[in-house]
């Protein structure tokens, strides 16, 4: 008995043990153009294996903050990366490119939304956002929400989402609409249920995407310096992101 | 989708082993001995069963946190292996204990009290009386366990996070695939699971029905 407790916990420590390489937290509006450039920055560095973990900005961070083996977060807000620093968690951080909030609808709502405005006056049409407690695209959702002055009349037909990639998701199936990230927008399953309109950046505080390096090493840094080389720069814009 | 399979077999192996190890000991207790706040303690044992994932594993993750009860005593296992598989221990657990208990208490007693008579020796009663007759049940309360753990999601997502390799077991991919809008993926491992479950249950059940019938 004791040597199989002894023997089940070597297994244990080491499966936890093997997994080498970087571990990156990224934010959810990240996952359609990050596969490319992760892949990139592997061929550039083929000693480094990436592994990425999605969720919303406010989950990863707060995973972070509780011990969560990750070496780089990449944050849809400055604001998370502050909390993580304040809390002496991450040291290098660079804000590597600024997301676009859409409206996009699905191809049930006909004729389409011509704004906000019109959206919120098609009957019982249900809109999905990231929740704006954690995901900072949510928050910009809301916030042009409020300045559009539909935000009362949307409020009780709003589908809250973990993430906006999961409110993406919803918009596929069975929502009627959603605010999103661009890049989600341009995925080839949304674009073929719908369409999307840009909104005007001036509703919503900046969606700047930052890196911040939460467990030193050389690919750790060598990693935020590929998202402000060209190559990362250039394909960043393909997907939809600003420089910042 | 290979790396996330072989991580949910690991996991529910460790689980199913770990499970087998206690449980059993645990369950012949029970069933053959009556003590005061047995009751207590079986409802203590089983509490996993009607509790939601969500709360068991934000007790983890509380406990588990290095700031945390037993992070400060050096298991720093929130968002690790270890930390999830310390919660599907507990959360399969109910279904462990009850098939193994099932399989006790089907033993006759007065059997048992015949052969203890002929001064039959404890070794001997064990492996010619006892577990001739329950080893099904073990079995299929084992399977059970690995079955239970394969499907888990709520703990491993709260305790576990969504790392891959540590802790992107294969119900948490196919949650990240969904979400990814990669529903092609999602489709192919989903499948995966679904005759996997099915293969599972079935053996529990086959195993159940060779238990329960006389010349089993």
């Amino acid at each position: 008995m004791g040597t199989l407790r002894a023997s089940l916990f070597l297994l244990l420590v080491a499966g936890s043990a093997s997994a080498a390489g970087l571990r990156l937290a990224a934010a959810a509006n990240l996952n359609q153009v990050l596969p490319e450039l992760v892949s990139v920055y592997e061929k550039l560095h083929p000693d480094v294996t990436v592994a990425v973990s999605y969720g919303a900005s406010g989950t990863l961070s707060q995973q972070i903050e509780r011990g969560a083996p990750y070496d780089v977060f990449l944050s849809a807000s400055p604001e998370y990366v502050d909390y993580l620093a304040r809390r002496g968690r991450v040291s290098a951080r660079r804000v590597f490119a600024r997301g676009r909030l859409v409206l996009y609808y699905s191809k049930r709502l006909n004729p389409p939304p011509r704004d906000l405005a019109d959206l919120a006056a098609k009957k019982g049409v249900r809109v999905a956002v990231a929740n704006p407690e954690h995901a900072p695209y949510g928050r910009a959702a809301l916030s042009c929400l409020r300045s559009a002055g539909v935000y009362e009349e949307l409020a009780g037909r709003l589908v809250f989402a973990a993430n906006v990639s999961q409110a993406a998701q919803m918009a596929l199936h069975g929502a009627d609409a959603a605010l999103i990230a661009l890049p989600l927008a341009r995925n080839p399953a949304l674009e073929r249920a719908g369409g999307y309109l840009e909104l005007p950046q001036s509703c919503h505080q900046p969606l700047y995407q930052e890196a911040a390096v939460v467990r030193q090493s050389a690919a750790a840094g060598s990693f935020l310096d590929f998202l402000a080389s060209p190559e990362a720069q250039r394909l960043l814009r393909a997907y939809g992101y600003d420089s910042p | 989708m290979t790396q996330a399979f072989l991580l949910s077999f690991k996991l529910a192996a460790l689980t199913a082993l770990v499970l087998l190890a206690l449980g059993v000991p645990l369950a012949y207790w029970l069933a053959f001995h009556d003590f005061r706040g047995r009751r207590l303690l079986e409802a203590l044992l089983l509490l996993p069963l009607t509790l939601p994932p969500t709360v068991l594993g934000f007790y983890l993750l509380v406990l588990l946190a290095p700031d945390g009860a037993l992070g400060r005593l050096g298991l720093r296992w929130a968002f690790t292996f270890p930390g999830i598989w310390l919660g599907s221990v507990i959360f399969s657990l109910p279904f462990a204990l009850t098939a193994y208990k099932e399989a006790f208490r089907a033993i006759d007693p007065e059997v048992l009290d015949v052969v203890r008579t002929l001064g039959v020796g404890r070794v001997k009663r064990w492996r010619r009386v006892i577990l001739p007759w329950v080893w099904p049940g073990l079995l299929s309360g084992t399977l059970l366990a690995f079955a239970h753990t394969l499907g888990e999601f709520g703990v491993v997502l709260l305790v576990g996070g969504n790392i891959p390799g540590e802790t992107r077991v294969a119900s948490i991919y196919i949650f990240d695939l969904v979400q990814s809008l990669d529903f092609a993926s999602a489709h192919r491992a989903a499948a995966v699971f679904v005759a996997l479950a099915f293969a599972m249950i079935y053996a529990v059940r086959s195993l159940e029905e060779r238990w329960r019938s006389p010349t089993g």
